[in-house]
């Protein structure tokens, strides 16, 4: 029995012996990870309480951000039940180092028992979306990495504001959690700027600029200028038309534009004479805010003289002769048509444009030929030899005034005016009353063109056509180149005394009562039986 | 106990032991397979584990086990007045069920997670079992008496004899069959100086014994002896054989069964002296 002894106390030395330390003897195993600083026989009692396992209490002498939470009701830990169990029921120990002390299902997890329902696309979204240490503010739960802890409520929580601050922290009154986008949750009709007409159907970044804000591009939504449109749009009309826009335009459609008040005056075209009473649409065509080209007025206009006045390509400037007030009358003067190539003189002064101009019911102005016959009949034809006619102009015997008053040197003719030539009208001899035509290149010159020869014949010669002026001038009708002393029958004596009609008897010419003077027969008898 | 009580006796005990075993090993195989950081997540860990409903029922029944097949036998084995009480034979397999079912229950108790100080209670338990099973075998090594008690030399040779006589006189063999079988022992089992050497001895001197006999029978056969007579003249050879083969390793094994005794008693003192600590450490901390 004493061999016994000793047999069995070296057993137990040496089995004792091998255990390094006294703690592991009684250690049913090693902590976890996160207890193993807790490790040593001196430290059971840290966790343990005699004859009352591990009481909650104990465990939350440590985890004081546990404590914090359920003293506040937060957290899945302050859930009813939760708070019903022993900490250990969940967070057993000394199960070795690797023991998960958390084992966390995230499938069956009810996130509702931590007092924050996923809803919306929280609930698709894997925990680490959430639980990391960038969200968690707390500084030592930070320093955890790996904890559910720390998470705020609120949304900034996890996600950064991308308004920085400028729209505060209840994100929830705009967006909801089953996206960011659309934002539900905001109602513009409630905001200060309520949306109408087109400004409904705006992407909101056309009015809600990026600005920097911290060194982010943050999207403005806040405190932006909407007091005048101009605020986002540009004043097209560079402030002409002021700064109310909304006397001309709605909110519906920029182009849809409030005549009434609308001062085409302001423009870079005032409308003036003729045009105030066009319709916007013969300019503008359907729509009024095209901005049609108004430089020209063949912009609008056509060119009624089909390019009459075009130089080059361009029309020259109808106001030369159009006035604004109306198309006609023209405006183009006297005084203007005296300085082209053209002036207006004598009767052309009171000669109607229509004379002129018109032309197979087609004004035309821009003339080629401004020579008499361009515009005046050639009256005479061919009775007028061109030689009087130099370039068809008609001054060398015509002048502006008045076709009547012909000045023309008839001695260019040949034959000279003379006596009671000189004083006869024109038309005395060239007009032809049954022709009602000027007569020149008819009249021959000699007096029978002319004249009636009372002498039916007596005295006509082959020899010389214009015999008349053997005997008469062009003074009178008065024979006073006559002298009988040169005829065959020179008067003499008694006969030089008589009356010529004593001896020139009145006879028959072709049955036409005529003064016989050219007498044949001299003899005596022939006059005195 | 008569023998059929006896045989019903011990089938019980080994009924009851192999199926707790095997109930237990079936139950939780699939919690006792798993690592040691998984199972406090398993739905059988609040069972199943040492402290669990189930696990800390297996620990205090196993231990009330042990602790009754061991005080129960020392004391009959040591207490005079309970001499009267039962053959000590019995109360060894009693101990022998109580001390293997428990250790079982403290088995399936432990979850199989070895650790602290409870550990060495567990493996002098284990010590304590294993040596049990080698302190029976060495046990049986002894001749004993119906009873269980040891036969001194003077007994054995009558016994020797008396099997001698009967192979002789009831069966009527000849010389030369009983001086065979006279010889098996020798042949089987040579006389050695090394007591752990007559320990292995003893381990093949069954199968050995069983080689030679069966060629005997074969033999007998031969000479035309009916075969249910060839059987109990086998069945005595056998006990002859194996008696005296025992009686040549009967030294070895005496002297291994005092040393066995120092062996054995000192774990299982161990084993409960930690299993106390255990039991103060679990009220205190309340694992």
């Amino acid at each position: 029995m004493k061999n016994n002894l000793y047999l069995w106390s070296l057993i137990l030395s040496l089995v004792l012996s091998f255990q390094t330390e006294l703690y592991s003897q009684f250690s049913p195993g090693d902590l976890s990870n996160a207890h193993s600083n807790l490790e040593g026989m001196s430290n059971c009692f840290k966790c343990h309480t005699a004859g009352d396992k591990v009481p909650n209490s104990k465990c939350l002498d440590c985890h004081t951000q546990i404590q914090n939470l359920q003293n506040n009701g937060r957290g899945y830990h302050s859930n009813s039940e939760v708070t019903s169990k022993n900490c250990i029921t969940c967070h057993s120990e000394h199960h070795g180092r690797n023991f998960q002390l958390i084992r966390f299902d995230s499938k069956n997890f009810d996130h509702n028992k931590t007092g924050y329902k996923l809803t919306g696309k929280h609930e698709s979204l894997k925990c680490e979306s959430c639980h990391q240490s960038k969200n968690i503010a707390n500084a030592d739960l930070k320093k955890k990495g790996k904890t559910f802890l720390g998470l705020e409520k609120n949304c900034a929580s996890c996600h950064s504001d991308i308004h920085s601050g400028t729209l505060g922290k209840e994100c929830q009154n705009c967006h909801s959690v089953e996206g960011f986008v659309p934002v539900k949750g905001f109602d513009h009709n409630k905001a200060a700027f309520v949306l109408t007409g087109a400004h409904k159907r705006v992407d909101c970044s056309k009015c809600h600029r990026t600005e920097k804000i911290n060194g982010k591009d943050v999207k403005v939504f806040k405190g932006i200028s909407f007091f005048s449109c101009q605020s986002c749009h540009k004043d097209i009309h560079e402030g002409k038309f002021g700064a109310d826009c909304t006397s001309c335009h709605n909110t519906e459609s920029f182009s849809q534009v409030r005549m009434a008040n609308f001062d085409h005056g302001k423009t870079a075209f005032p409308l003036l004479g003729a045009h105030t009473k066009v319709k916007c649409s013969s300019c503008h065509g359907d729509n009024l805010l095209s901005k049609p080209k108004h430089e020209l007025c063949t912009d609008c206009h056509s060119d009624y003289h089909s390019g009459e006045f075009t130089e080059g390509e361009i029309v020259k400037n109808c106001a030369e002769c159009h006035s604004i007030n109306s198309f006609s009358p023209s405006n183009f003067t006297i005084e203007k048509h005296n300085k082209i190539r053209f002036p207006l003189l004598g009767a052309h002064l009171a000669t109607p444009c229509t004379n002129c101009h018109l032309q197979e019911e087609k004004w035309k102005f821009k003339k080629t030929e401004i020579s008499c016959i361009s515009c005046h009949t050639d009256f005479h034809g061919e009775e007028l030899s061109k030689k009087y006619m130099p370039g068809d102009e008609c001054q060398a015997c015509h002048n502006n005034m008045s076709w009547n008053t012909v000045k023309f040197d008839h001695n260019l003719t040949g034959f000279n005016l003379l006596g009671v030539h000189s004083k006869l009208e024109c038309k005395s001899c060239h007009f032809n009353q049954e022709s009602n035509k000027f007569l020149f290149a008819s009249v021959s010159g000699t007096c029978k063109s002319c004249h009636n020869d009372v002498h039916l014949g007596q005295f006509e010669s082959d020899k010389n056509e214009n015999v008349c002026t053997d005997c008469h001038s062009f003074e009178n009708w008065q024979p006073s180149k006559f002298s009988h002393q040169n005829t065959k029958f020179p008067l003499t004596g008694a006969h030089s005394k008589l009356e010529c009609s004593k001896c020139h008897k009145t006879g028959k010419i072709e049955n036409k009562e005529v003064v016989i003077y050219k007498i044949e027969n001299f003899l005596c008898a022939s006059c005195h039986y | 106990m008569s023998p059929l009580t006896h045989r019903i006796y011990i089938t019980l005990f080994f009924v009851i032991a192999i199926s707790s075993f095997l109930l237990l090993a079936i139950n939780g195989f699939g919690y006792y397979s798993t690592p040691l950081t998984e199972r406090p997540f398993s739905d059988l860990h609040s069972a199943l584990k040492p402290s669990g409903t189930l696990g800390h029922f297996l620990g205090i029944a196993g231990s009330i086990m042990m602790g009754v097949g061991v005080s129960s036998y020392m004391l009959r084995k040591r207490v005079r007045a309970l001499f009267k009480f039962g053959t000590l034979k019995n109360w060894l397999e009693f101990h022998i069920f109580l001390c293997v079912t428990g250790p079982v229950l403290v088995l399936f108790h432990t979850a199989f997670k070895f650790g602290g100080i409870v550990s060495i209670s567990f493996w002098s338990m284990t010590a304590v079992v294993l040596s049990g099973i080698a302190g029976r075998f060495i046990y049986t090594q002894i001749p004993r008496s119906v009873k269980g008690n040891e036969l001194d030399i003077t007994e054995i040779k009558r016994l020797q004899n008396e099997l001698s006589e009967k192979l002789k006189e009831d069966y009527n063999l000849d010389e030369k069959v009983i001086d065979k079988i006279d010889s098996l022992s020798s042949k089987i089992l040579t006389q050695s100086n090394s007591t752990f050497t007559d320990f292995f001895k003893a381990l093949g001197l069954k199968l050995k014994v069983n080689g030679e006999i069966n060629r005997l029978k074969t033999e007998l056969l031969q000479k035309q002896i009916p075969e249910s007579l060839a059987i109990q003249i086998c069945s005595t050879a056998k006990e002859k054989v194996m008696l005296d083969g025992r009686v040549k390793i009967l030294k070895s094994m005496h002297a291994l069964f005092r040393y066995w005794h120092i062996f054995h008693l000192p774990f299982a003192i161990t084993m409960f002296v930690i299993m106390i600590i255990h039991i103060i450490a679990v009220l205190i901390f309340s694992f």
